[in-house]
């Protein structure tokens, strides 16, 4: 186990990962709001649609993915604004460390925040919209959809970082690079939430991860360029 | 690639030019720093001191004009070279919401320094933060900030250190500190850049004293063969002019 801990800390992704997480168990900043945040949305849509068994197939999906989306937009602003203090960005990158090791070590952190908080959101949403609490087809959807939000919105993140008005910045340059993998996420769910067929589920899988993969390398590219002045 | 350490110069900056939108901050700036020397550079606000810093140390990119670090180019081996450079700028570079010592420690994991545990007591005492290397960085004071800052660029043995007026914020016997570890790296062959805005300090410490002035070096000196009032006279000399090019 120490020999572990040891390779993870001395990885210098893995070490930005784990000093994020570090940052996160002591302040809980960013988990905490992220969560009341999605929490909400799910909550103000209930109120707001007032879901049946008729309707419920057609709305939870939107509404689950629309409230990881905007609580990960919280999230993405928060993990970078650590950086932003006393400027420690610049400490990171003056280290002997590639751009690449330090986007991925940054993606790493959000996916798993954004993790925690679904896994945490997801009962929730599943009591209130009376679906399946635990459906297992929804699973490798939600693993691979927030891949690709957390590559996205790293890159968007660091490149909103640098502008005065970031928290506008941030979604305007984000949610429209997303709605691929929003769009396949959602229809990926509805079967899974449902109870409909896996095949139905197994059709977007490939899509939502050909573009992780597309996403992953761009963004990792363009990180290099967005991170320096 | 490898690194030519054995290079007698350290650093050499060849026509540097940075601009802002309009404003030319630097114009064609020439230096170059032999290992185990101290240069330290005088100007005027917004004379490009910071710029200059920053773009040795990749944080900037540079419109014009090469930097090589022992031979190197920093746009070939931007890694290697990075492993070279220690740099105290005038933010401390640190993570607030952690500890000096988990600071200390995470920064020198990412330059896979060994026996690290050994090196940050060797460094933290040195500088004289190892009682408060537990406390929270957000909660220290700028000088204890400033401190750990300073033992976050040493602890890799740079062979470059590149120091962004890093007397501001220390108390007396700090400044004095910083003295004797900038004489100790003088003499373990480290070569130093040294921004400052006290004239005193820039003699006293510097083997050489560059002022920059419209964007490049208007004047420069060896320490040794000059009167602290002539170098006095010359700063006010450039100061006193526009030291930025509008383009």
């Amino acid at each position: 186990m120490n020999l572990i801990i040891n390779w993870v800390k001395l990885n210098p992704c893995l070490a930005i990962f784990w000093k994020d997480v570090m940052y996160e168990i002591r302040s809980r900043d960013t988990l905490v709001s992220v969560l009341v945040f999605s929490l909400l949305v799910i909550v103000v849509f209930n109120f707001g649609i007032s879901p049946n068994p008729k309707n419920v197939a057609l709305f939870a999906p939107g509404i689950l993915w629309i409230a990881f989306i905007f609580g990960g937009v919280l999230g993405f602003t928060r993990t970078f604004a650590i950086e932003k203090e006393n400027n420690a960005l610049n400490g990171l990158l003056l280290t002997p460390v590639s751009r690449d090791a330090i986007y991925f070590g940054k993606v790493l952190s959000t996916f798993t925040f954004m993790l925690v908080v679904e896994i945490i959101t997801f009962p929730i949403f599943a009591v209130i919209y009376n679906l399946p609490i635990f459906p297992p087809e929804f699973i490798p959807i939600a693993l691979l959809s927030t891949l690709g939000i957390s590559a996205v919105g790293t890159l968007f993140a660091a490149m909103a970082m640098k502008t005065k008005a970031r928290e506008v910045m941030l979604p305007l340059l984000f949610l429209p690079v997303i709605v691929p993998v929003l769009v396949a996420s959602i229809e990926a769910s509805t079967p899974a939430l449902v109870g409909g067929p896996w095949s139905d589920v197994s059709m977007w899988l490939p899509i939502i991860a050909a573009f992780d993969v597309v996403f992953l390398i761009v963004c990792s590219i363009g990180f290099g360029y967005v991170i320096q002045d | 690639m490898q690194i030519e350490q054995q290079n007698k110069t350290s650093l050499e900056v060849s026509g540097l030019t940075k601009s802002f939108g309009r404003i030319r901050v630097l114009n064609g700036l020439n230096l170059g720093i032999d290992s185990g020397e101290v240069l330290s550079v005088l100007g005027s606000n917004g004379s490009g001191k910071t710029t200059l810093i920053n773009i040795i140390s990749m944080l900037t990119k540079t419109d014009q004009g090469t930097v090589h670090v022992h031979g190197n180019s920093i746009d070939k081996c931007p890694n290697q070279i990075r492993s070279y450079l220690g740099v105290v700028a005038h933010s401390p570079m640190l993570y607030s919401g952690m500890s000096g010592l988990e600071n200390l420690t995470f920064f020198g994991r990412m330059f896979r320094i060994d026996s690290l545990t050994e090196r940050i007591s060797e460094t933290a005492d040195k500088l004289g933060v190892s009682g408060i290397l537990d406390q929270k960085v957000g909660n220290m004071s700028h000088g204890m900030q400033k401190r750990i800052a300073i033992a976050r660029a040493l602890l890799h043995s740079p062979k470059l250190l590149l120091m962004d007026e890093p007397e501001s914020g220390l108390d007396q016997s700090a400044v004095a500190l910083l003295r004797e570890i900038i004489k100790d790296l003088k003499n373990s062959k480290c070569a130093v850049l040294l921004v400052t805005h006290s004239i005193d300090q820039a003699v006293k410490l510097g083997d050489r004293v560059a002022i920059l002035s419209k964007g490049k070096v208007g004047y420069e000196q060896v320490t040794k063969s000059v009167d602290i009032s002539e170098i006095r006279e010359k700063y006010f000399k450039y100061s006193d002019q526009f030291t930025r090019v509008q383009t």
